[in-house]
């Protein structure tokens, strides 16, 4: 690992985790005054998603840390800093992301409870790296992908609006319209093919046993993932802030979204955590 | 390639990703920095940074991406230096991480949008940029007057209207939509005539500017030999303020002294499209090349 520690009123560190082959950029914000014996690992959502919820993350991070959380984020291989690239893209690949930066907030603080908090696609990983490896104590699902084929038609369609409406000229590709291309990333079959055979009802396991299911997204309702878990035995609750751009993609650098209050109601809900 | 997270001891603590080639490659090529466009923090719009930094060192190149204060992961400044000087002095702070790190002594400054903008400024007064690689830059070659910047704001918004509904290769896309009723007709037209008949009796946009001379502000540039790249998106708006500045023969003004410009039709602002991007990092690298040493006869 190569660290680099901020010196700011802000503590984190910023570091590779593993060796250089296939290193994950990670970000780890100790806890601020108390450390609670539970720590979390963000799980960023995909592609464009990613980049405009960069700033909500971290600041996720930071109220965590600041309620005495120590908390890591990281990005995916082929995602943000780590690396690869699109071709490392799978579900698979992203469940072992997830040990890794749970095995690496461990020895940065030694806590020794674990929890989760994944958005979108991240979420979905998360639930199912939880699920497989079993001992999470807590995990939050923000908006997680249900149906990977739903995900899909929603995310191909936003392709085409943007296709329909940015200054963008798909004619002009010199290799023709063969790419699978979504919002400024490739689409790999491989990556495809995992997401058309996504289902949250094949989680054969509790994910953890505390879980809060954050719904923000109307056309992606969550209620199943909550019936689904409390079936599996976990202790589930769900709640509903209704935000439908959140998700949008926008060409504009300057329209990034933050939401503050489902930042919040995270950090609040860790809080109340029985310990 | 190796790439390493650093911290660099500047504003609020400022953090970054170096990359550096492969051993046994050529040495003392310039290290390329890459400054943040707009919001987006350091990998860029569709990672575009990470994607281009790692195709230049394939090449030999090694290069920093880096946040600055309050962007990314970068920690927030607590003085009270305007940002637009703030941006300026950590940029330069992270070359001068870089040479007490690496021992380098030459710098590519290399930016989209406000990064463009900032890449060109930051070359004006360090000596050790040795070029700039300016992506849809603006605002860059009228020198700081606010008042000139809010008028030629008017002027290029104008122009743009106009360019992309009459002579972009999205002219026919865009009537469609119009004809279709997906986009207002009524804006389409606001936008080209009201927008400059109220510019020029309300005195905004239309008004006389006062003198200024782009290409002067590129050639403090060139006349120390730095190398100076305009690459511009046909949809995005620093074409139209190129343009607007420097006239419909711009690129040719420029290339009289040594400056060069490309523009990649059928690309937006942010390069979205696969092929856009392929195309915006081949010319990058193609351009980086001039900078290694020509082989030996």
């Amino acid at each position: 690992m190569s660290p680099a520690s901020h010196s700011a009123d802000e503590q984190m560190e910023a570091f590779f985790i593993g060796p250089a082959a296939n290193q994950l950029f990670a970000c780890y914000h100790p806890a601020q005054g108390q450390a609670n014996s539970l720590g979390f690992v963000l799980c960023a959502p995909l592609g464009q998603e990613a980049i405009q919820f960069h700033r909500s993350l971290r600041l996720l991070a930071r109220l965590l840390s600041e309620a005495g959380f120590p908390v890591l984020r990281f990005d995916f291989q082929g995602c943000g800093d780590s690396a690869g690239d699109q071709e490392n893209w799978s579900l698979k690949n992203w469940e072992q992301d997830v040990e890794r930066a749970l095995q690496a907030l461990k020895e940065k603080s030694g806590v020794t409870s674990l929890g989760l908090v994944g958005v979108r696609l991240g979420a979905t990983v998360a639930l199912a790296a939880a699920a497989a490896r079993g001992g999470v104590q807590a995990l939050v699902s923000w908006d997680a992908l249900l149906d990977g084929h739903e995900f899909l038609s929603e995310a191909r369609a936003q392709h085409q609006d943007m296709l329909a409406n940015a200054h963008v000229r798909v004619d002009m590709d010199p290799e023709g319209e063969a790419r699978s291309e979504l919002l400024g990333f490739a689409l790999p079959d491989n990556l495809v093919k995992e997401l058309e055979g996504l289902r949250s009802s094949d989680l054969a396991a509790s994910p953890a046993r505390q879980v809060l299911v954050m719904e923000s997204f109307p056309r992606f309702p969550q209620a199943g993932l909550h019936t689904g878990l409390e079936k599996l035995g976990a202790c589930v609750s769900l709640q509903n802030h209704e935000n439908e751009q959140l998700w949008a993609w926008t060409e504009d650098f300057a329209k990034v979204h933050i939401p503050r209050k489902i930042l919040e109601a995270i950090r609040a809900w860790a809080q109340e955590l029985p310990s | 390639m190796i790439e390493r997270a650093v911290q660099i001891k500047s504003g609020g603590g400022l953090v970054g990703i170096t990359t550096q080639p492969a051993e046994g490659g050529e040495q003392g090529l310039p290290t390329f920095v890459f400054l943040n466009a707009g919001l987006t923090h350091r990998v860029g719009p569709s990672r575009l940074h990470v994607r281009m930094a790692r195709a230049l060192a394939d090449q030999g190149f090694p290069s920093l991406r880096f946040d600055w204060s309050g962007l990314g992961d970068s920690g927030a400044r607590h003085d009270n230096m305007p940002v637009g000087e703030s941006i300026i002095a950590e940029t330069r702070e992270a070359m001068d991480f870089l040479t007490r790190t690496t021992g380098a002594q030459k710098f590519i400054l290399i930016g989209i949008c406000s990064g463009a903008t900032i890449s060109f400024l930051t070359a004006q007064q360090d000596e050790r940029a040795v070029g700039v690689a300016l992506i849809n830059a603006q605002s860059h070659l009228h020198g700081v007057s606010a008042d000139l910047g809010e008028a030629l704001r008017a002027r290029t918004m104008t122009r743009h209207s106009y360019r992309i509904a009459l002579r972009s290769s999205f002219r026919n896309k865009n009537w469609r939509k119009a004809l279709g009723g997906r986009i207002s007709i009524r804006g389409v037209l606001q936008s080209m005539f009201l927008a400059p008949i109220r510019a020029i009796f309300g005195g905004g946009g239309g008004a006389a500017l006062p003198a200024f001379d782009p290409v002067a502000e590129t050639r403090t540039l060139t006349d120390r030999g730095v190398r100076v790249l305009h690459l511009y998106s046909e949809g995005d708006e620093g074409l139209d303020y190129f343009q607007e500045v420097l006239g419909g023969k711009g690129a040719e003004r420029l290339a009289e002294i040594g400056a060069e410009t490309e523009v990649i039709l059928g690309a937006n602002h942010v390069f979205t499209l696969l092929w856009t991007q392929d195309r915006l990092s081949s010319a990058i690298c193609d351009w980086a090349r001039s900078f290694a040493k020509p082989p030996a006869a």
